[in-house]
């Protein structure tokens, strides 16, 4: 299927320069910076008070304006950016799909009552952890704007936001969705400020990019979003195109938590990926948005740029962002996505605020003090972040003419093989199966995650190079995160642990994972409450059908912990939550690709969907080749009428009792194992939250 | 001299606050290289050996040049540790 091009007929930004994408973009270009003291929570004894927060930017306004329910801070200034996005050209009509990159969700909300780990939660404090999970962002998205497709929650630490930019345009492509309404957002909170101080990472004055006496970054907190649909949609309902997006990659580099691999390898070849993929040349790129996060990685990040640019790095326009706007993790690419694309529709380039003098290893033809009118062809925005995680858009001018396809397009609903899976359970000496010098500061989801990926790929028969992990986890690490606050409170900011801090991330069990295995693939959690594991295999799928990796290993982790178990699991309606410690994972590959390395294939997901609780699924499966020979797993009285309309009335129901969805992926198990053994041809998997159910059609090798 | 107690202590300290599964005191030479070569340890372990040392004896690690050195090996470090610790 030919989608045509991708065309961005919307942005939305929530940043410390404005509460719109209009503002934000004019005072960028007048090189202002939004660097403020925090007004959020107390910042004495950090080495610096200041950070890039959205002044005046109140949440409950938000909360009882948009009437859904409790609302984190980063769930808000998502909702302000969403409605920036549509409020020129709207939404097409048809399934809507809602994806957010986040890294810290509801934090702010939650760290007083984590930090005060003895006292229960009061009523108000338990009501508003419902906002905790990153997952509730997308979810209330998902209900103010009536999505009808897909919905995910995707994080790579700081590049998070690029990352769920890609994801939509790959649901976009595979013809899953009509229209998507793709960002990133963060708040700023004691969390991440104090991380960051720790570890000597911020500073003192304000950040400084690319400059010669930088002396690291300043936090930030904003959102963005894009409106992407078909060319065709945007040109059926005459809605203004700001840009194109054309081109995307997204990796890994496999080296270490915090520090970039000093040969750049990663960055280089993510630009080359994203450019070669929009069917263009080095040559055809005017300017990139780089990461330029003001600390001593802009020198690595420059030597990638120069790597992939060659003698064309001499005439790449190049600014970051972050003197402006501050370092807004989660957030930041999707922002600085907006902000490129803005760049091209009105062909005016913003300045590197702070930047003064550059410094010698970053050579390159930065744009300073104040914006610059230029010829914009295309240009690239580029993030990356904790574990080695990196992702590359290229957008063109609204008016480049279109090119013949460049590349192979994605069939509709790529059939998926799973050629390998492992199932791991809170063995006592998880971490001592680790090689010890190389799991330094694992916690039990990491070993988890690490030992079940490893076991699955094994399996498999793969080498790690090029695959993906895509982990589904509900709320990442809950404990260490606790404990890290309780550092804080009691002791004082100068106690806390510096390399604890990198592990609190929700992308740090895959991320620890990809660099333990050597992983190279896109690395990144995905959170959806008890679906995670359900989700994270249609991520999964949707990556092997955009041709993003050669394979990716996909599943679920759930750690035992109190928390999770007694006040976050009922908070939030994920009762599988804090159960036990327990992680499985499954290797999927394209079909053709199995086939042809000839590897045992367990089980092949032909057809994949999802829809919202409570509504009719917008599509229905195929039929089994023969319902007496088909097996239903994970169904509830809800799923029976979408068995029905897709004629699995025969088949047998799996029932042992247990939950739809438990967090690990069971019912994707139990219909492995029929398939299997030959005793059922097909299979219809179901997983399901509060708010989504997931549907799989499984069938065996043969 | 810094005693061969506070040299144990201080190996003690360091594989727990570095998570050094595969270390014991007695595998750690007083004389080796902590960072780089020797044991391996990076400028994210070096952080978080700062502020172990500075709570366990109340030392402040500076943050420019002068830690590489105070940080070269187990003996240097109890050296810096024996002339600077406030108490015992």
């Amino acid at each position: 299927m030919t989608t045509g091009r991708i065309a961005v007929t919307g942005v939305g930004i929530t940043s410390a320069l404005g509460q719109s994408a209009d503002v934000t973009f004019r005072r960028l270009l007048r090189g202002e910076r939004g660097f403020s003291e925090v007004s959020l929570f107390d910042t004495a004894g950090q080495r610096t008070r200041v950070a890039a927060e959205v002044v005046g930017f109140d949440a409950r306004h938000w909360e009882e304006r948009e009437g859904l329910g409790p609302l984190s801070h980063s769930d808000a200034l998502a909702l302000a950016a969403a409605r920036d996005a549509i409020s020129v050209s709207g939404l097409p009509p048809g399934r809507l799909g809602v994806v957010v990159g986040a890294t810290t969700g509801g934090m702010l909300e939650a760290e007083p009552v984590l930090a005060d780990g003895a006292a229960r939660p009061t009523a108000e404090s338990a009501r508003r952890l419902i906002s905790y999970p990153m997952s509730n962002t997308a979810e209330r998205l998902a209900r103010a704007f009536g999505a009808e497709g897909r919905v995910a929650t995707v994080s790579s630490a700081c590049s998070s936001g690029a990352g769920a930019l890609i994801q939509g345009a790959l649901w976009l492509q595979g013809g899953e969705v009509d229209v998507v309404l793709a960002g990133g957002t963060d708040a700023l909170c004691r969390l991440t400020v104090t991380g960051f101080n720790a570890l000597g990472a911020t500073d003192i004055v304000a950040c400084r990019p690319f400059d010669r006496e930088r002396g690291g970054l300043t936090l930030g907190e904003g959102a963005a979003f894009l409106v992407l649909e078909p060319e065709a949609s945007a040109a059926r309902r005459g809605a203004r195109v700001l840009a194109w997006l054309s081109g995307w990659a997204e990796g890994a580099e496999a080296h270490h938590i915090t520090q970039p691999e000093p040969t750049s390898r990663m960055p280089a070849r993510l630009l080359s990926e994203a450019i070669a993929r929009a069917g263009l040349t080095p040559a055809d790129i005017d300017y990139l948005n780089a990461h330029g996060t003001g600390t001593s990685n802009d020198a690595v990040e420059s030597a990638g740029i120069r790597a992939a640019f060659g003698a064309q790095t001499e005439r790449l326009l190049v600014s970051s962002s972050k003197g402006q706007l501050g370092h807004t993790l989660g957030a930041a690419g999707a922002i600085e996505a907006a902000i490129t694309v803005l760049a091209l529709d009105r062909q005016w380039v913003p300045p590197t605020g702070g930047l003064v003098e550059p410094d010698v290893a970053c050579a390159l033809n930065h744009v300073m003090s104040v914006g610059r009118a230029a010829r914009l062809r295309a240009a690239a925005s580029s993030a990356f972040g904790f574990g080695g995680a990196g992702a590359v858009l290229v957008f063109e001018e609204a008016s480049a003419t279109r090119r013949g396809p460049s590349r192979r397009e994605p069939e509709v609903s790529t059939s998926v093989a799973i050629t390998g899976v492992a199932t791991l359970s809170g063995a006592p000496d998880l971490i001592g199966a680790l090689e010890p010098s190389r799991s330094r500061r694992f916690d039990v989801q990491t070993a988890l995650v690490t030992l079940a990926a490893e076991r699955a790929l094994k399996e498999a028969a793969l080498s790690p190079a090029g695959v993906g992990l895509v982990a589904g986890a509900a709320f990442g690490a809950v404990e260490r995160t606790a404990s890290f606050l309780r550092i804080i409170a009691e002791k004082g900011i100068r106690r806390a642990p510096p390399a604890e801090f990198p592990h609190l991330l929700p992308s740090s069990p895959p991320g620890n994972a990809s660099i333990y295995l050597g992983l190279t693939g896109p690395v990144l959690t995905t959170s959806g409450l008890d679906a995670s594991a359900e989700l994270s295999v249609l991520v999964a799928c949707d990556l092997l059908s955009g041709s993003i990796a050669p394979a990716v290993i996909a599943g679920g982790v759930v750690v035992d912990d109190a928390f999770s178990r007694d006040v976050l699991g009922p908070a939030c309606a994920a009762v599988a939550q804090g159960r036990t410690d327990a992680a499985r994972f499954f290797v999927l590959e394209r079909e053709a690709d199995a086939r042809k390395r000839r590897c045992a294939i367990l089980g092949l997901v032909v057809e994949r969907t999802e829809w919202p609780a409570g509504a009719e699924a917008s599509r229905a499966f195929a039929p089994p080749r023969s319902g007496e020979r088909a097996l239903i797993v994970g169904a509830t009285p809800e799923t029976a009428a979408f068995a029905t309309r897709s004629g699995w009335s025969g088949a047998r129901t799996h029932s042992d009792g247990s939950a739809p969805s438990d967090g690990l992926g069971t019912g994707f198990a139990v219909a492995l194992a029929a398939l299997h053994a030959g005793e059922v041809d097909d299979a219809l998997v179901f997983g399901r939250t509060a708010a989504r159910v997931y549907a799989f059609h499984l069938t065996g090798a043969s | 001299m810094p005693s061969d107690d506070l040299k144990l202590e201080l190996k003690r300290l360091i594989i727990e606050e570095l998570d050094l599964r595969d270390q014991t005191p007695a595998s750690i030479d007083d004389d080796a290289a902590l960072f780089g070569e020797g044991l391996g340890l990076d400028s994210l372990d070096a952080l978080q050996l700062a502020v172990a040392i500075e709570e366990r004896f109340g030392i402040v690690i500076p943050e420019d040049d002068r830690a590489k050195e105070i940080f070269a090996s187990v003996s240097a470090l109890a050296v810096h540790v024996a002339a600077n610790r406030s108490s015992g």
